[in-house]
């Protein structure tokens, strides 16, 4: 695997179980053909609790891996559990408990949404009369109100995510796999699609499987992330883990910077100008001084100078820092 | 690159290459439009706006899809439905899927340049192609390609005969993270070059990256235009909102209260504090001497509000994600 | 866990509908999650019949979908009606001729009457030349309205997304549609059956009577899963339901108009007309009531099949059509 970035180590599947009880999902070496075309070549994963964003290049295998995790396709080596079952062999009991919103906004056009959440929750095993219910609130819990009655056909982009959404919580299930599911949406109607993505997980216990072509969107709202690349995954754990510590500050202030840098570089910090932003850390001479005594160093001749200091953060690598990195 | 020779106003003074004046239009009685005016030059130039705001309307009347119903619109000087020859300088990258047929990439692309009249169009075929970092001599037709490939084909075929102005809704639809900072490369570079590119986005964080000019159009009317920070410095009825973590964080905040420099504060967790201040220059001057004087450690400064995301919201009036609004 | 928490004006928390004093409750209502039973796979197509039905008959749709099939399933009990009635009118004439002492100056009165009516009205396997093509219609809308739809819209995927895998899926479609076609492939030779038992037209004794009855259920049943697997062929070749209903009604007047030409023509033998998907219900009608087609009845006039090559061609396009399904379903993609 290149780089040494963390990487989530499979469980032993020998038989399919997981070893790991809180983990939804446990894939080992799982390998897809289509003809001579290799798309999943060895994928190792494990999905926990919570919302885990899954990233990779289109052509990577993402799409295909949602049919295995699905059990629409036999994989064709590898071993796979979803659920604590092999989506294959035990599809229909998985599939009940999974909710799926597809990437397209394909929907039936004359059909009512309200009907259309109701039908699906039945087919995924409710009983008719708590279908009705369960149709109704899923509905309101991602706000559509009135337009609920509304055929599918006449509703816009945002309101047909949004019944994407409700027809695959409807039925209350333990994984909910969504592709794309901001596609077409404005970064208001985003942000609030993601508030409901993080209240599945925070407030209703559901595993939440996002994939997602936009790294904001994953650091906003997944604690765990994937990334997928050439069938097989590159990347894997915790936000925070993949990212790691960034060295040092950044620091802008309004006034004279020149003078802030001369000052600065004085007393052994080594800085880089970057545009509007100066990205200060400790020089060689400084190794000894901790964290926090560099932390006062750079405030002290702020105030000294008198400038205005605009902004003061530690460095992170972005999530796109590791995608790039990591996604050859 | 090619571009009309602009007509001289009036005042002799060059035309920019997108004039909108006091445009408004309406659909059986809804206002899409409402008296929008703005100008945009070369460069990037984002448009923003909530769905339904009225951008893609917008957008169709900058390619001459659509008339006005009041006000004008001008490319270069000319009103692009009287005198359509305006729109061999434009190229749209529109946001439907259209129908592929099944024809090879680099035949499809030429068949735009034929249709504008390139001189001659294998060439630029081929160059618009390696411009979005596609295959010329690929066999497969362009039904079969992918999403993300489907995205950079219609961009060639707006690129393919060279326009000074290209107009895009949703280009980065699709595509891949890696595909999504090329792509804006090649907008930047395109940009560079001098053309007059307006991209139409919702994707906020990558806007920032295409460039800082952006439009904001919000129920039918221009809510903002400009360089972003500079919207956000103008905004000064809104109190800025700025997090700030120490390890002596109650001291600080109320010290900074005390002395006037912030208005409110709100605390988030043990060590932040997130402050709501009105008189921002004020509150830049006195954080750090304030810490100095508080023997308070100075671990983090920083404004919740100033990137885009929050400027539009502000812009068109959405509620925040919580706590200090 | 089935309470649902609430808060009454004391603080006290408790169970919905145990106010713990204080005379205020705030319930919590909304979106939750379900821990009663759940159906499983044969709910789910129960599910889907129910809504297949439901679509193809344009309950819960505008007037102008129920149109067509409430006007084809009379069409196809009118016959049915008809002769019922014209026994039920003989038998009052009968009878009034009867108790007026008439004898129509053909010395035979009640016989004549029931002899006429019996040169009028039709067994069951003659029903079906009446209604063969009213049924193919019916058929011609039914598969394509519920199975190109699905593909069309997306649905399909969704389906694949729960319990139901394609083999269910396809049981339950063809279930749906089956009973749909048995309305008017079963019903109205029932109707028939027990307007005639009542009017004295009908079986006599246990043996004829469980005769007739098991060969109606057999042709009718037939008939059904005929159509059925057919036109659920054709509708997985395109999604496009009128390029399916088209392609259907083709196939049949296509076939029926060639083979019949061809075989009248002698440029065929007889044993070809089982291509012929216009007749061929009809004929395997004949077959499995123990009789063959008069052939002043025909249409047409055709030469007589062999009563093997009638079953095993029935038997061959049913075959054929299920392979058609299984390979077309089998490719269908479903995660785009």
């Amino acid at each position: 695997m290149p780089g040494d970035l963390p990487h989530a180590a499979p469980s032993a599947l020998a038989d399919g179980a997981p070893a790991d009880p809180s983990a939804v999902v446990v894939a080992a070496g799982v390998i897809k053909r289509y003809g001579t075309n290799v798309v999943l070549d060895g994928t190792d994963l494990v999905v926990r609790r919570g919302v885990t964003g899954l990233l990779g290049a289109n052509g990577a295998g993402k799409t295909t891996l949602l049919g295995l995790l699905l059990g629409l396709h036999r994989r064709d080596g590898g071993a796979l559990s979803v659920l604590g079952a092999d989506p294959v062999a035990a599809g229909p009991e998985v599939r009940a408990r999974i909710g799926y919103s597809p990437e397209h906004h394909n929907l039936p056009p004359d059909l009512p949404a309200n009907d259309f959440v109701q039908h699906v929750a039945e087919v995924h095993g409710l009983p008719r009369a708590e279908a009705v219910g369960r149709a109704s609130d899923a509905l309101w819990f991602v706000g559509m109100g009135e337009e609920r009655m509304r055929p599918l056909g006449t509703l816009s982009t945002g309101q047909r995510q949004r019944v994407k959404l409700a027809q695959a919580i409807a039925h209350d299930p333990e994984l909910v796999i969504l592709d794309e599911p901001t596609d077409g949406l404005d970064p208001t109607q985003r942000e609030t699609m993601l508030a409901l993505i993080r209240r599945l997980a925070s407030d209703f216990g559901m595993s939440v499987l996002l994939s997602s072509h936009l790294l904001d969107e994953v650091e906003r709202t997944c604690s765990e992330v994937v990334i997928l690349n050439g069938g097989r995954v590159t990347a894997a754990g915790g936000l925070d883990e993949l990212r790691g510590e960034g060295r040092g500050v950044t620091v802008e202030v309004d006034g004279d910077r020149d003078a802030l840098v001369a000052a600065w570089r004085e007393v052994g910090l080594d800085v880089v100008v970057d545009g509007p932003r100066l990205v200060v850390t400790r020089g060689p001479a400084l190794a000894h001084l901790d964290q926090a005594e560099v932390l006062r160093l750079v405030r002290d001749h702020v105030a000294h100078l008198g400038l205005g200091l605009r902004r003061l953060e530690h460095r992170t690598v972005s999530l796109e820092d590791v995608y790039l990195r990591v996604g050859t | 690159m090619s571009g009309p020779a602009p007509v001289a106003a009036a005042t002799g003074a060059t035309p920019p290459p997108v004039l909108v004046h006091e445009v408004s239009k309406w659909f059986k009685g809804v206002v899409a439009v409402s008296d929008v005016s703005f100008r945009i030059e070369a460069g990037v130039t984002a448009l923003l706006g909530p769905n339904g705001a009225g951008k893609s309307t917008l957008l169709r009347m900058l390619c001459g899809l659509a008339a006005p119903d009041l006000g004008a619109v001008r490319l270069f000087g000319i009103d692009p439905r009287q005198d359509t020859s305006v729109l061999r300088y434009v190229g749209l990258v529109p946001q439907q899927e259209a129908t592929f047929p099944r024809m090879r990439a680099q035949e499809f692309v030429r068949l735009a340049a034929v249709l504008h009249r390139v001189e001659s169009p294998d060439d630029a075929a081929r160059a618009a192609l390696a411009a979005v970092e596609l295959d010329p001599d690929d066999r497969r037709p362009v039904d079969t390609y992918s999403k993300g490939m489907r995205q950079r084909v219609k961009l060639a075929q707006a690129l393919v005969h060279g326009p000074s102005i290209i107009v895009a809704d949703e280009p980065l639809n699709g595509l891949d993270p890696r595909q999504r900072v090329r792509l804006i490369e090649i907008f930047q570079q395109l940009g560079a070059e001098g053309r007059c590119v307006v991209v139409s986005s919702h994707v906020l964080d990558e806007v920032e990256r295409f460039g800082s000019r952006v439009l904001v159009v919000a129920q039918g009317r221009l809510a903002a235009e400009g360089d972003f920070r500079a919207i956000r410095e103008l905004m000064d009825d809104r109190p800025h909102v700025i997090r700030l973590r120490s390890d002596a964080v109650r001291a600080l905040a109320a010290a900074l209260l005390a002395n006037g420099a912030v208005s409110g504060a709100r605390l988030v967790g043990d060590d932040a504090v997130e402050l709501q201040i009105h008189d921002v220059a004020r509150f830049r001057a006195w954080v750090a001497p304030t810490a100095r004087e508080l023997g308070a450690g100075l671990h983090e400064v920083l404004p919740l509000d100033d990137d885009l995301e929050s400027v539009f919201r502000y812009l068109v009036g959405a509620p925040g994600p919580g706590g200090v609004s | 866990m089935s309470a649902v928490p609430s808060t009454d004006a004391t603080g006290a928390t408790g169970a919905t509908g145990v106010a713990a004093g204080g005379g205020a409750r705030i319930a919590d209502r909304g979106y939750r999650r379900y821990t009663g039973a759940r159906t499983g796979v044969w709910g789910a197509m129960r599910s889907v019949i129910r809504s297949t039905a439901q679509r193809a008959l344009g309950i819960h749709r505008k007037f102008r979908f129920k149109v067509l099939p409430v006007l084809v399933i009379v069409m196809t009990y009118i016959p049915a009606l008809v002769f019922v009635g014209i026994t039920v009118l003989t038998n009052r004439f009968e009878q009034q001729v009867g108790s007026s002492g008439l004898d129509g100056g053909f010395g035979d009165g009640p016989g004549m009457a029931r002899q006429f009516a019996n040169q009028l009205i039709s067994d069951f396997p003659d029903y079906y030349g009446f209604v063969v093509a009213a049924i193919a219609l019916f058929a011609a809308f039914v598969a394509p309205e519920v199975l190109c739809t699905d593909r069309r819209t997306g649905m399909l995927g969704l389906y694949l997304a729960s319990p139901l895998n394609r083999a269910t899926y396809l049981v339950a479609k063809a279930m749906a549609v089956g009973m749909l076609l048995l309305t008017v492939t079963l019903g109205p030779p029932v109707l028939m059956l027990i307007g005639y038992a009542t009017q004295g037209y009908g079986p006599s004794g246990l043996a004829d009577w469980s005769s007739t009855v098991l060969r109606i259920v057999v042709t009718g049943v037939g008939i059904a899963a005929f159509h059925t697997t057919i036109s659920m062929a054709i509708s997985s070749i395109t999604t496009r339901r009128a390029a399916a209903s088209a392609t259907f009604t083709l196939l049949v007047v296509g076939t029926g108009s060639v083979l019949q030409f061809l075989v009248r023509n002698d440029a065929l033998g007889a044993d070809w007309g089982v291509l012929n998907l216009l007749t061929l219900p009809r004929d395997f009608a004949y077959r499995v009531f123990g009789q063959e087609p008069d052939p002043f009845e025909m249409l047409g006039g055709d030469a007589l099949m062999s009563t093997p090559a009638v079953y095993a061609g029935f038997a061959g396009w049913m075959v054929l059509g299920l392979l058609v399904i299984v390979d077309r379903y089998r490719r269908a993609e479903v995660t785009k």
